[in-house]
């Protein structure tokens, strides 16, 4: 009786090991099969956020392409399809460099440099190419074949007291981009508005050197076949005067207003 | 005796797995983005800084997309010279390659400023450029070096 009973106890402890056992291994399965599902899920997510992104994107594309209807002071601000740069190329200074930085266009080749002025990018070796040399705007040009070229120079030389040396100097690029690229349409971007604060700070950079610049820009344009585009409508709408949230710092565009800047010069092109 | 035996077992694996699990190899694990955004946000920036793709990245840095395995980088809006980049390399050596590329970008981005914006070019003078752990290397160029350093650091 007591041998029978010690046996029935041994096996009852025996199981009660077991079950702890086992109920661990099920624990744990539990959780990786929870951790797999969800890992699933986010994977799934990820992928339909990134096709409905592409959908909205197409769809907005399509919106903004009707060149007849365009309401060019009221452009979008988000990215579009900008395939139609691909073969561009972007001349300038710092603001052309934000443009770059904030829209991360690789397929149109910009050739800006922080600093540079309609003198220097001709006369010194300031464009650095993707293998690190640097040179001057006509080699940098001849670098590739391209169906447009954009330029936007002049904010550094607003406080120039030689504006007609200014417009000689812009008319040399014009004429230096026509020689390498024959078969290019010349854009010459107006030099874009700064915000009220900055005009407000009483230095040369201010909306009516802005202004008086931008009609050298326009006869250097008219005189050396080159396309004009104003882009304070766009940027600015009624006021000639940019937006305080469209830029950090009164001058450089924030991401949004460069992709304003791109719309605008999306429609202004095609 | 088995109840022993198997309890032994028990405290023997359990051992095992805490040993497994925990404790320091000594090698460092870093999120680049982590460290990145806490870069982005322990430091006062003048410039809206942009994410930046690697493609991006690389480009400006004239470094071969095969070293990287992982970045994460914001660039400044054209609007000053800050920048934050943390990028994990694939190797040891990659990563002796990268730094360089990283210190002759400031160094060159410093002589453009020099006479454009001294503040700038200053801020590329101090810029902080460190390689953690190996393969690491970090770039943050930005007005409180001091605070960088102390931020790579943890």
């Amino acid at each position: 009786m007591k041998r029978a009973y010690k046996k029935r106890k041994r096996r009852y402890k025996v199981n009660y090991t077991m079950l702890i056992g086992l109920i661990a291994v099920i624990v744990m399965a539990i959780v990786c099969i929870v951790g797999l599902v969800m890992m699933l899920n986010l994977g799934g997510k990820d992928s339909d956020e990134e096709s409905s992104s592409q959908t909205q994107q197409q769809t907005q594309a399509q919106s903004t392409e009707a060149p007849s209807q365009v309401d060019i002071k009221n452009l979008p601000d988000q990215p579009q399809d900008y395939t139609c740069f691909n073969n561009s190329a972007f001349v300038g200074d710092s603001r052309f460099a934000g443009l770059l930085n904030n829209t991360q266009l690789l397929e149109p080749d910009f050739y800006c440099e922080v600093g540079v002025n309609v003198s220097t990018i001709c006369k010194q070796n300031v464009i650095k190419l993707e293998d690190g040399t640097k040179v001057n705007l006509a080699t940098a040009i001849a670098q590739g074949s391209y169906d447009k070229v954009f330029i936007q120079l002049g904010i550094n030389e607003v406080g120039w007291d030689n504006i007609d040396y200014f417009q000689q100097c812009y008319e040399e690029i014009i004429n230096t981009i026509k020689v390498k690229q024959p078969t290019a349409t010349v854009y010459a971007i107006s030099i874009i508005p700064v915000t009220e604060l900055k005009d407000a700070e009483g230095t040369y950079v201010n909306n009516v050197n802005v202004a008086r610049f931008n009609e050298r820009i326009k006869a250097a344009s008219d005189k050396c076949g080159a396309v004009y585009l104003d882009a304070t409508p766009a940027l600015c709408g009624d006021a000639k005067v940019l937006p305080i949230g469209a830029s950090n710092d009164g001058v450089h565009l924030n991401k949004a207003n460069c992709c304003k800047l791109l719309n605008f010069l999306k429609v202004s092109t095609q | 005796m088995k109840r022993l035996i198997i309890l032994c077992m028990m405290v023997i694996m359990c051992g095992c797995f805490l040993v497994g699990c925990g404790g320091d190899s000594g090698k460092k694990e870093v999120d680049v983005n982590t460290l990145a955004e806490e870069l982005k946000n322990g430091i006062t920036y003048d410039d809206d800084l942009v994410d930046t793709t690697t493609e991006m990245m690389c480009r400006m840095f004239n470094v071969s997309k095969d070293y990287i395995a992982e970045q994460k980088t914001y660039n400044n809006s054209g609007a000053s010279a800050e920048l934050i980049s943390v990028i994990k390399c694939k190797s040891k050596e990659a990563a002796q390659i990268v730094k360089p590329a990283l210190i002759a970008y400031a160094a060159e981005r410093k002589q453009m400023y020099a006479s454009y914006n001294p503040t700038e070019a200053n801020k590329l003078g101090n810029a902080v450029i460190e390689v953690i752990d190996g393969n690491y290397v970090v770039i943050c160029v930005s007005g409180n070096a001091a605070k960088a350093k102390e931020i790579i650091s943890k």
